[in-house]
C-alpha cells in the first residue's frame, strides 16, 4: 500500500493531524509525480461519491426562488430521486438469487417498491407485502424532525411511528446551531436525574418481508448529534435492539432495565461517543446489527448527555435518523450468531 | 454524467421555450453527479450543497450558451470549477490548512479529476450505492462514518484503533467498492 496516499488522504479530509513540511512534501510530489497524481485523484473522487451517494440531497430553495415556484415541490423532487434510488435497489437483486422472471416489474417487487416510496417519507412506514425481496434496502425511519408535532410524549413508546423519550421539543436553528438537515432538529433537555436523556422509538418488524433460506436481515441505524453549549465534553449513544416481542410488549422488556440488563433482547448494538471539548458541528453515528428472524420489534434509542460531569447540564440537538433494513445472503462469518448478538 | 443528450437537449429546449419548472427535471438528473465531483474537492456536504446550487442556478440562466449535442454534465463540471475556483480564493484568507491544502490538490490535479469524472456517470453511483451495502460489516461500518473532520478519531476510539488504520481499512474498503462496481458493470 502506498504510504504517502495515506498521509495525503489524512492530509486532504482533515481527519488527522499532517504537518506543514508533510503537506508541503506531498504537494511536490503530486506536482512530479503524474501517477501518484492519478491515484489521488482518484481515491478523492470515489470518497466524493461516497459522500454523495450517503448524504440526502439539499432542498434546493435557491433554485425554486429562481424558477419562481413553489418550495414544496423541490421537496418533492428531493423524495422522487431518493425513493428512485431505493427503488433501485429493491428492484436489483443480487446477481444469481433471483428467480426467474421475477426481476423487474413482476406484481411483487413492484408491491415493495410502492410499499417504500409511499412509505419513506411518512413519520413511520408500514409496508402489506409478502414477496421476499433479496438484496433490497427498506427504509424503517426517515426523520429529519421537518414535519408532525413539537413536543413527542415522555416515557418509553406505546405504539409505533413515533418518538417518546426525555423532554423536549422540535425547534429550528437556533443561529449557533443550524439543523444538520433541513430547517428542523429535535432538541433533548437534559435529565433531572439521569446522566443521560433520551429520545426512543419501536418499530414494528412484523410487516416487514422474511428472509428466505440463507438471507439474513441487518439493520442500520444513523443519527446526528450536536451540544447545544460549546467547551463540554458531550456523550453520545445510538443503541438498536432487536425483540421477539410485540411492540406492545417490548416496553416490559426495556423500561427500568439499564442497558447491560436487557435480556430479552434478541440482538443489540451499542454505539457510544464522548466528543472532545473543543468538539464542532455534528457527530454523526452509526450502529448495525444482524436482525434475528424471531425479531418481531425493534427498539431505536438516542442519548445525549455531559460526559464524566454530573453537576453540568445542557441541552443536545439531534436530527437525521435514518433506520434502513437490508436484505440479503448472511455472511459465512456470521451465520452462527443468531441470538445476542452484540456489535461492538 | 451521460443522460441521454438527446433527450437532455429536447428539455432544455422547452425550458428555455418558457416551461421553466422542467429545470427540476434537470436538477433530479445530474445533482447526484455534480454533487459527487463537488465533493471530491471539498470534501464538506454543506458546502458542497451550496455550491451545487449555485451551479444549478447558473447554468439555468445561461443556458442559451450550452451548445446542444454536447455533453451537459461537462459543461456543468465547467461551471462548477468556476465556481469553486472562486469559493477557494474567497476563503483563502481564513481557510484551515486542510482547505487550503484541498485547493492545490484540486489546481495541480484539476485534469486527473476532471477525468474521474467523466468516468462517474449516473449508472456508476447508483451501483455504487448497491456495493456500499454489500461491503463487510466493519467496512461498511467506516465508509458510513466518513473520513472528515473528528470522525475517524471517534471511529479509532470505537473499534479500538489508530487514525492511520481506519484510513488503512477506509482505503481497503474503497478497493473492494471499485472491484464491485467493475464486477456489477458487466
Amino acid at each position: 500500500m502506498n504510504t504517502d496516499l495515506i498521509i495525503f488522504l489524512q492530509a486532504w479530509t482533515g481527519g488527522a493531524d499532517v504537518s506543514e513540511a508533510e503537506r508541503q512534501r506531498l504537494l511536490q510530489r503530486l506536482q512530479t509525480d503524474a501517477d501518484f497524481r492519478a491515484e489521488c485523484a482518484d481515491e478523492i473522487q470515489l470518497l466524493g461519491m461516497i459522500e454523495a451517494v450517503q448524504t440526502r440531497p439539499p432542498r434546493w430553495l435557491g433554485i425554486a426562488d429562481v424558477l419562481g415556484i413553489n418550495a414544496e415541490k423541490m421537496t418533492d423532487l428531493g423524495a422522487s430521486d431518493l425513493a428512485a434510488r431505493v427503488m433501485d435497489q429493491v428492484l436489483e437483486p443480487e446477481p444469481g438469487l433471483q428467480s426467474s422472471g421475477s426481476r423487474w416489474f413482476s406484481r411483487h417487487s413492484m408491491a415493495v417498491a410502492a410499499g417504500i416510496v409511499l412509505g419513506m417519507f411518512c413519520t413511520s412506514m408500514v409496508m402489506a407485502f409478502i414477496a421476499p425481496s433479496t438484496g433490497a434496502v427498506i427504509t424503517l425511519v426517515s426523520d429529519g424532525f421537518e414535519g408532525g408535532a413539537r413536543q413527542w410524549p415522555r416515557g418509553f413508546p406505546n405504539q409505533t411511528g413515533l418518538w417518546v423519550g426525555d423532554a423536549g421539543e422540535v425547534v429550528s436553528g437556533t443561529g449557533e446551531v443550524e439543523p444538520f438537515d433541513g430547517l428542523q432538529m429535535a432538541r433533548l433537555d437534559p435529565s433531572p436525574t439521569a446522566t443521560l436523556s433520551y429520545l426512543e422509538r419501536v418499530v414494528d418488524l412484523q410487516l416487514l418481508p422474511a428472509p428466505q433460506g440463507d438471507e439474513m436481515r441487518h439493520v442500520t441505524v444513523t443519527a446526528s448529534f450536536h451540544a447545544a453549549e460549546r467547551g463540554l465534553r458531550d456523550r453520545y449513544t445510538l443503541r438498536v435492539a432487536a425483540f421477539a416481542e410485540t411492540p406492545a410488549h417490548v416496553r416490559e422488556q426495556w423500561v427500568g432495565r439499564e442497558w447491560r440488563e436487557i435480556e430479552g433482547a434478541l440482538a443489540t448494538s451499542k454505539r457510544p461517543l464522548s466528543t472532545k471539548a473543543d468538539a464542532e458541528g455534528w457527530q454523526t453515528l452509526t450502529a448495525m446489527m444482524e436482525v434475528p428472524r424471531e425479531a418481531r420489534s425493534l427498539v431505536v434509542s438516542l442519548g445525549c448527555g455531559v460526559f464524566q460531569n454530573p453537576d453540568r447540564k445542557t441541552a443536545h440537538y439531534i436530527d437525521g435518523v435514518q433506520a434502513t433494513l437490508s436484505i440479503g445472503p448472511l455472511p459465512a462469518k456470521t451465520k452462527t450468531k443468531r441470538f445476542r448478538i452484540t456489535a461492538k | 454524467m451521460n443522460p441521454d443528450p438527446h433527450d437532455t437537449a429536447a428539455l432544455l429546449d422547452r425550458i428555455e421555450q418558457g416551461e421553466s419548472d422542467l429545470f427540476l427535471n434537470v436538477v433530479k438528473r445530474y445533482e447526484l453527479p455534480l454533487r459527487s465531483y463537488l465533493a471530491g474537492q471539498l470534501y464538506n456536504t454543506s458546502e458542497v450543497d451550496d455550491l451545487a446550487q449555485d451551479v444549478f442556478v447558473a447554468a439555468y440562466r445561461d443556458l442559451g450558451s450550452f451548445r446542444r449535442g454536447e455533453d451537459f454534465g461537462a459543461w456543468l463540471r465547467g461551471i462548477a470549477r468556476h465556481r469553486l475556483l472562486a469559493h477557494f480564493r474567497s476563503q483563502h484568507r481564513r481557510a484551515t490548512a486542510t482547505q487550503r491544502f484541498q485547493e492545490e490538490v484540486a489546481r495541480i490535479a484539476e485534469q486527473e479529476l476532471e477525468s474521474c469524472a467523466e468516468r462517474n456517470a449516473s449508472g456508476r453511483i447508483e451501483r455504487l450505492l448497491h456495493c456500499i451495502s454489500r461491503l463487510p460489516e466493519k467496512f461498511r461500518l467506516i465508509v458510513h462514518a466518513g473520513l472528515d473532520g473528528m470522525r475517524p478519531a471517534a471511529l479509532a476510539d470505537d473499534l479500538r484503533t489508530t487514525v492511520p488504520a481506519i484510513y488503512q481499512l477506509h482505503y481497503r474498503a474503497n478497493q473492494m467498492l471499485r472491484e464491485c462496481m467493475k464486477k456489477e458493470a458487466h
